[in-house]
């Protein structure tokens, strides 16, 4: 997603809503890209067992193993 | 013979599975790396970044790659590796997913498990599979 600097200062809960929802947003100037906003979460730590028990669907287990292997490539 | 990405034996590691195929040695790292990095999922409706301790994590892949054969190559084999990727245009973290690629075709394996089947299919020519199938059938 992207959004201009002059959005964000007029209407910055708005382009903060889709990095709540976990997207990306890139912030331009005068159509040149000047920074990126990204999802940042609460953290837990806790033992396999217990990430075990948790309901998560392959599709979602899958994307976040995808998302962290780029983010610790990046 | 099969070859197992890091995502894959990520998902082995939830399923408490040893499987007995090929990896890198270089997966164990990026093993490490990304469970103590934390992985996002849902937790009681919340997006959550869930991490591992560190000891939690080295235990965890010693027993989830206890059975793996490693191969790697060598420094003049990793940087003519590097020149080919070069020549494919290959460019930032993709070299990851094209050095996983050679080795197993180096090795000789007829097929990648990997979750990330998008980026694979840009580097190799080799059967891709979902983990989610593979442990199935296996």
């Amino acid at each position: 997603m992207q959004s201009t600097l002059t959005e964000v200062h007029r209407n910055t809960k708005k382009v903060f809503r889709p990095v709540q929802a976990g997207q990306r947003v890139r912030i331009t100037e005068h159509g040149k890209p000047i920074a990126s906003i990204v999802p940042d979460f609460p953290v837990l730590t806790m033992s396999a067992d217990e990430f075990r028990a948790l309901p998560i669907s392959d599709e979602e287990l899958d994307q976040a193993i995808n998302e962290a292997l780029a983010e610790i490539r990046a | 013979m099969i070859y197992l990405d890091t995502s894959a034996m990520i998902r082995a590691w939830r399923l408490r599975l040893s499987p007995q195929h090929l990896t890198r040695t270089h997966s164990v790292a990026e093993f490490y790396a990304t469970l103590t990095g934390g992985l996002t999922v849902t937790v009681q409706g919340v997006k959550t970044r869930v991490k591992f301790s560190p000891t939690d994590t080295a235990q965890g892949a010693a027993a989830t790659f206890a059975k793996m054969e490693f191969k790697d190559f060598g420094g003049p084999k990793a940087l003519e590796e590097l020149t080919l990727a070069a020549e494919e245009n290959v460019q930032s973290a993709n070299i990851h997913d094209w050095m996983h690629a050679a080795v197993a075709a180096k090795a000789g394996c007829r097929e990648i498990v990997t979750t990330n089947e998008k980026h694979f299919k840009s580097v190799t020519k080799l059967k891709l599979t979902d983990p989610s199938d593979f442990f199935a059938r296996s």
